[in-house]
């Protein structure tokens, strides 16, 4: 595989790569790829880094409680608008 | 079905889900308060559509109702700023990331991607970032969904995830990169 195919606009080999998305023959070559070509194996490197930074700082948490505090709203809801009213959105 | 009954039912199945439902909501409507309505409109809307739920990927399913329903929530609240559909010519950047990354800037880059500080600068690039790519990076890299998954979720093909994370992984970097060029350019 050269340069250009693996990171192509559109689909970009190392970035599927990264997340293991690839059949094993495509795995295979691109693995090849990165011994042989350090700006591509970089990039391999640096997907990796934000992929790991994006899972562990940029999860919003629920806000505190809201898990117990939303089962009673959740509850109350489903009273007041479920079995009552409609609501202002339809289904999907 | 009895609604109670159904409640019994769907309590343990959906309720475990929460905490992805608000971390894809407040991506997607910006705001603490919004991503909290709509997570709770989202399962008032999914208890409507339960007793026909035969989805065996549960958070797949609870995840797609509250895209669907963060979308209506901010048409709803006239916030077309962030809905305006992908524009190749306009969000596109005229220099895409070179080809062959001069080792360098690399591993300024990597100094950067390092730096605790640039959290910020993260979080602002993909604050920002169109829609389409946000949210399949926000379910990919965060959520840790597969490319089935999100194409399930959002209704697009399995290709067109993988181009959009692309797209946008390249978004991330430039950004980190620019920063860094800048800094190094301020160094000198």
């Amino acid at each position: 595989m050269s340069c250009s195919t693996v990171r192509g606009i559109l689909y970009n080999y190392i970035s599927t790569f990264v997340d293991g998305e690839l059949s094993d023959t495509d795995m295979a070559a691109v693995e090849k790829h990165f011994e042989a070509c350090a700006h591509c194996a970089n990039e391999r490197f640096e997907i990796v880094q934000m992929n790991n930074r994006l899972q562990s700082e940029f999860a919003y948490s629920s806000p505190y409680g809201l898990k117990d505090d939303r089962k009673n709203k959740l509850s109350k809801s489903l009273e007041s608008k479920v079995i009552h009213k409609k609501s202002e959105f339809s289904w999907r | 079905m009895d609604k109670n009954i159904l409640f019994e039912q769907f309590e343990p199945q959906m309720l475990s889900h929460m905490d992805s439902a608000y971390n894809l909501a407040r991506w997607i409507t910006g705001h603490d308060q919004d991503a909290e309505d709509v997570v709770q409109e989202a399962y008032i809307r999914a208890f409507r559509g339960f007793e026909k739920y035969t989805d065996i990927n549960s958070l797949s399913w609870i995840l797609t109702i509250v895209r669907n329903t963060s979308y209506s929530w901010m048409k709803s609240k006239h916030d077309y700023k962030h809905l305006i559909e992908f524009d190749e010519s306009v969000h596109s950047s005229s220099n895409e990331p070179s080809f062959i990354i001069e080792r360098n800037q690399a591993l300024r880059q990597d100094k950067i991607l390092n730096t605790s500080n640039n959290k910020d600068i993260i979080h602002k690039a993909l604050r920002e970032m169109p829609l389409i790519f946000r949210d399949v990076i926000v379910l990919h890299e965060i959520e840790g969904l597969s490319y089935k998954e999100i194409a399930d979720i959002v209704g697009i093909p399995v290709g067109t995830v993988m181009s959009r994370l692309s797209r946008g992984r390249r978004r991330l970097q430039k950004t980190l990169s620019n920063r860094s060029n800048r800094r190094h350019q301020s160094e000198l």
